[in-house]
């Protein structure tokens, strides 16, 4: 099927459905085609029947669908949002097999505290993969219809998400034959709630964020190398940055 | 490399304020670019072969370009391929050893100072010029140029910058007398009120000012003003397809 962009009758139908609908239903079938509810975006086909492992699987997948012909930038703009929560519907099979909050399956520009565009499953998955390639797997490993903390850690910095040499370091720091290390997306808690010695979270991708962040300010952290970046960073990364080397 | 945690400045890092910057976008005809047009680096110790680094920052998208070392940094336009196109503009602009990365001076959260057009000093202006379609006024205590058109003909800016027709026949011409007006006396640039104009031109290529003695190469300056900004717009382009999208229509 060529891929279509929902009209903004098509959104409103799909958002009126996804608020009442339940566990293992899918949406109706003529959101996908019916004129009235989706016009083709791109003389482009997708293969519906494609199973993927994980998300960073199926951003690969669009990614090489549609890159050849269009800009990443164009894709990602607003007027496009229709294509991405078309492409949701599309494979909504595998995407809905949870029920998650709505800003996984439709994309909401205006969230209390900023937009939350990047938590769109389909979205996010090409946008990362664009962005950063096979170095994307840290935030998309998880399955289809999983959003997951680390994916949530890595991408809510929106100072830092397309930060390379973040990502490329998260990724040789957190990841272990394709699937993420213990910790990696820990909390630190609260002063309240820690206990003296508790380092829990300590060293994880949320502080890693953090940490990046600090050394901007003092490097030109762009550039780096993660080997490098690795050798600026303070000693709670210390355990992970151990298991990167190993790994090398 | 030391290992640093925490905000503290061990390094010495400058704090390049604000003021000694100027960023100018451009984003016609599809495209995003930026020219780091000004920095100030006066009484700061700047070595000269450290690099000119800019973050730009856009929404959650983030690109880096190098420009090159401080001595001379690259003041054009360069095209950024990576910055989504929605969101509200950031630039960081860092000075960086060439080596070791470290940081020699900073500047964040700078915000574009304009859109590189001319809409800075030529401004639209309806008023009641009998036949003659429009007048240039050239405001010298302002720094700018006022292009008054007839009301008759279009009832406000906005009509008049909507008819390709008109921007694209007439806007040349009004650069042309503009820059005419400044050959004759190029001491006007050197003036505060005309640093729009100036940096307008240093981003059109434009980096000498107008000879003070021989006319023919005030002449000259002048006719390469009006071509690079007729380049830079494409407007014979613009012109000739608005002639075929018209032709097309009567014939239809």
């Amino acid at each position: 099927m060529k891929v279509h962009r929902l009209t903004d009758a098509g959104q409103k139908k799909y958002r009126d459905w996804l608020e009442q609908r339940t566990l293992g239903e899918l949406p109706p079938e003529e959101l996908l085609s019916e004129p009235s509810n989706a016009e083709m975006a791109f003389d482009v086909e997708i293969d519906e029947s494609k199973i993927f492992k994980n998300r960073f699987e199926f951003g690969k997948y669009i990614h090489d669908v549609l890159k050849e012909k269009f800009d990443a930038k164009i894709l990602l703009g607003q007027k496009n949002d229709g294509v991405w929560e078309w492409l949701t519907i599309a494979y909504f099979s595998q995407f809905g097999k949870k029920v998650s909050k709505y800003w996984h399956y439709c994309i909401e520009r205006k969230g209390h505290s900023g937009s939350l565009a990047y938590r769109h499953l389909a979205r996010t998955s090409f946008e990362m993969y664009s962005r950063h390639g096979a170095e994307a797997l840290v935030m998309l490993s998880a399955g289809m219809p999983t959003w997951g903390e680390l994916s949530e850690q890595l991408t809510s910095r929106q100072d830092v998400v397309y930060h390379r040499a973040y990502i490329q370091t998260a990724n040789a720091m957190y990841m272990k034959d394709g699937h993420p290390l213990t910790g990696a997306a820990g909390h630190v808690k609260s002063p309240k709630r820690r206990r003296r010695g508790d380092k829990s979270g300590k060293g994880g991708a949320a502080r890693l964020a953090l940490a990046v962040r600090r050394l901007s300010r003092t490097y030109d952290t762009h550039i780096l190398q993660p080997s490098q970046l690795m050798e600026l960073l303070p000693r709670e990364f210390s355990n992970f940055i151990a298991k990167a080397s190993t790994k090398q | 490399m030391p290992r640093l945690s925490a905000l503290s400045n061990p390094t010495g890092l400058v704090d390049i304020e604000k003021n000694r910057i100027t960023i100018v976008l451009d984003e016609s005809g599809g495209r995003q670019a930026f020219s780091l047009a000004r920095l100030d680096l006066s009484g700061l110790e700047i070595h000269p072969a450290v690099s000119v680094v800019v973050i730009v920052k856009r929404g959650n998208s983030e690109e880096r370009v190098c420009l090159g070392e401080v001595s001379n940094w690259n003041k054009g336009f360069v095209v950024l391929n990576e910055i989504a196109e929605d969101g509200t503009w950031l630039f960081r602009v860092l000075l960086a050893q060439s080596e070791g990365m470290l940081l020699v001076g900073a500047a964040e959260n700078i915000r574009p100072d304009g859109q590189g057009d001319s809409t800075s000093f030529i401004a639209l202006e309806p008023a009641e010029l009998g036949q003659r379609p429009w007048e240039i006024q050239i405001i010298e205590n302002d720094g700018r140029a006022i292009l008054r058109f007839n009301k008759e003909i279009f009832h406000s800016s906005g009509e008049a910058e909507a008819d390709k027709f008109f921007t694209v026949l007439v806007l040349p011409e009004v650069v042309r007398q503009l820059a005419e007006w400044v050959a004759k006396e190029p001491a006007r640039l050197s003036e505060p009120t005309w640093e729009a104009f100036k940096a307008w031109l240093l981003l059109h290529g434009i980096t000498d000012e107008p000879s003070e003695d021989s006319e023919e190469e005030q002449a000259d300056w002048c006719k390469r003003v009006t071509a690079a900004f007729c380049d830079r717009f494409k407007f014979a382009t613009q012109l000739s397809e608005a002639r075929k999208k018209e032709v097309t229509s009567e014939s239809s």
